[in-house]
């Protein structure tokens, strides 16, 4: 019963400590699902009329061709769901990180708490634990929204093997949500004061998001894409590089088989470089976000010592 | 008291600055260069596609790419300084409960609120009109505008509207943050406020852009505003025909987009417009900045530090 009564006193600490920024992170994540379920119950509906229609018409003609749907009834607001859901994970863990250590120095309740707590490292866990656990309950709805949203825009592929909307959905928001917590927490704690703090924060969590977004080609090995395969059976894998090969089936440097297309012009001949396509192919989907995630659950982990050397060394005030 | 925001967003907005002259430096050079070549190589011969100067293409697009990423920078440099800048000027104090020192020891709350308010606002206006003025050389210095003398490219990235936009959310950001004294939730009332009164701008402005628009040719809406309906022109009559019509009575309008005696028509507000519409918008920031200080003012006046 004791661990249960120390949860829930923690947990309505957190809520009560942090209300308006967990508040504010709930509207959010409320907003962009109902967004995303209400477009794709939009594209649902097209879905359904284009099975029954006998004669392929737009939108239709996408669904058959490329596996998507187009409306362009819902396009400008399911992109901008879309951003949002990307955004979503680091943004909310920003704004809630900041706050956790970063107020309490800057409020001087700091100066009163470390001294009483058996240690400052079970204070962090007290304080960042709970509000962890309630944001990543609040994300797990934008991110079932969001695997919807995909589904219902790529009907004819499983979203559980499609790189579509990689970010936007699943599991990856709440591990990514916990990953940049951690360091807009150890940014408070660093810095102290909680605007200076979430300024720093939001430009790491960026660099952060940036560099997620480069190391994904190299989280598997991409395989080269056939020219002979069809649009429709290539949609859900991702993209990764475009390389050059000259008439042997040697591989070209990019700059020497520019400049043969460039000047060769509007007169091509047999001894053209080949483009070629690399990917990943969309069954490795859920390795990809796996992979991405123990990456993240390392980095979190370094961050999370650093944290906890900082929090110790610090003075309170 | 904001010396960290201060140094490090009035320090970003100024480097922002820089590298957008940096960038139209550049760009002139490059096109400078490309012009060149293309004036010293054979003419080329029509309906062929073999390259001319291609050596400028990497450097053009690179120069491209950091045209529009610090151009999305300008357009959001004004909201990021206002809301950091503006909201802490009151909310800071009272969650440090300093204010209810100063505010006793000021000769009056309004004189403090000037003291304190006054030199931060000047800094936001004076790096938004830093980062407004290079936004406009690099609008200027790109090789799409030249020999355009008004266009809406660039809206809201360059000119007067970057510091009035800054303005006008740091005045907001100042009165939100006296009526909700902390920092953090005024920072994200804040946003939210900027975000619904950006939405509620463009909608409005996006009516009267329709309401402004007017009939040109395709091949003259170079610096419109974008294109709001298209329809085709009887060359003969001048009468105007929708796409509809055009499509049905002339098909291969559809695969081609010319038919003999027709001419494509874009319903646009052209670029000549921008300066009505900016110095619109400057006009409604203002008034809503000083509806925002007047507010600041009386929180501050009334409320208990």
């Amino acid at each position: 019963m004791r661990p249960m009564r120390t949860a829930r006193t923690a947990l309505l600490l957190g809520w009560r400590l942090h209300r308006a920024e967990l508040v504010a992170v709930m509207i959010a994540a409320l907003g962009l699902s109902i967004a995303a379920l209400s477009i794709a119950a939009a594209l649902d509906q097209i879905t359904a009329d284009c099975r029954a229609a006998t004669v392929v018409v737009a939108p239709c003609g996408g669904l058959t061709e490329m596996g998507q749907i187009y409306d362009s009834a819902t396009n400008t607001q399911m992109y901008l769901a879309m951003q949002g859901l990307a955004v979503l994970p680091f943004a909310a863990a920003v704004v809630l990180g900041v706050a956790l250590v970063a107020r309490e120095i800057e409020q001087g309740t700091a100066l009163l708490a470390w001294p009483l707590a058996r240690s400052r490292g079970r204070w962090l866990a007290g304080r960042i634990l709970p509000v962890a656990l309630i944001g990543a309950l609040i994300l797990l709805v934008p991110a079932m929204a969001g695997d919807v949203l995909i589904r219902s825009l790529y009907p004819g592929v499983d979203p559980g093997g499609n790189f579509e909307g990689y970010g936007i959905r699943g599991a990856l928001l709440v591990v990514r949500f916990g990953a940049v917590l951690i360091l807009a927490a150890l940014v408070g704690a660093w810095i102290g004061r909680q605007l200076p703090a979430l300024l720093v924060a939001a430009v790491l969590a960026a660099g952060l998001g940036i560099g997620v977004q480069q190391v994904r080609p190299y989280l598997f090995e991409a395989v080269e894409q056939p020219q002979s395969i069809r649009f429709i059976d290539r949609v859900g894998n991702s993209y990764v590089a475009t390389r050059y090969r000259d008439a042997d089936g040697r591989w070209m440097r990019e700059e020497d088989a520019w400049e043969l297309l460039a000047t060769a012009g509007d007169r091509p001949g047999p001894d053209m470089p080949e483009e070629v396509f690399f990917a990943i192919p969309r069954e490795r989907y859920p390795d990809v976000v796996l992979r991405e995630s123990l990456v993240l659950v390392a980095v979190g982990g370094l961050l999370s010592g650093a944290l906890v050397l900082v929090i110790s060394r610090r003075r309170p005030g | 008291m904001q010396r960290f925001e201060l140094r490090l967003l009035i320090g970003a907005a100024l480097v922002l600055a820089v590298a957008m002259l940096a960038i139209a430096g550049q760009v002139r050079a490059v096109r400078a260069d490309e012009l060149a070549c293309l004036a010293a190589a054979p003419p080329a011969v029509e309906g062929s596609t073999d390259g001319r100067c291609l050596e400028f293409l990497g450097a053009r697009d690179l120069l491209d790419r950091a045209t529009l990423a610090t151009g999305a920078g300008a357009l959001l440099a004004p909201f990021v300084l206002g809301l950091f800048l503006g909201v802490p000027i009151v909310a800071r104090e009272v969650e440090h409960r300093t204010a209810a020192i100063a505010w006793t020891l000021s000769a009056s709350r309004r004189r403090w609120l000037v003291g304190r308010a006054a030199p931060i606002l000047v800094a936001i206006t004076v790096a938004g009109l830093s980062v407004g003025m290079a936004g406009e050389v690099l609008m200027r210095s790109a090789p799409w505008n030249e020999g355009v003398d008004a266009s809406f490219d660039f809206y809201g990235s360059r000119g007067p509207l970057v510091p009035a936009r800054a303005l006008a959310v740091g005045a907001l950001g100042l009165a939100v943050g006296a009526v909700v004294p902390r920092q953090l939730p005024a920072a994200l009332i804040g946003g939210g406020m900027v975000i619904a009164f950006a939405i509620g701008l463009a909608v409005v402005t996006d009516e009267w852009m329709r309401d402004a628009t007017v009939p040109l040719p395709m091949a003259a809406t170079q610096g419109a505003a974008r294109i709001y309906d298209m329809g085709v022109q009887d060359d003969a009559t001048g009468e105007l025909i929708s796409l509809d019509e055009a499509y049905a009575e002339h098909p291969e309008l559809m695969e081609t987009g010319e038919a003999p005696g027709l001419t494509m028509i874009a319903f646009v507000v052209p670029g000549t417009a921008y300066n009505t519409f900016v110095w619109r918008e400057t006009a409604i920031l203002a008034g809503g900045a000083v509806l925002a200080l007047a507010l600041a003012t009386l929180v501050v006046r009334v409320r208990r530090p």
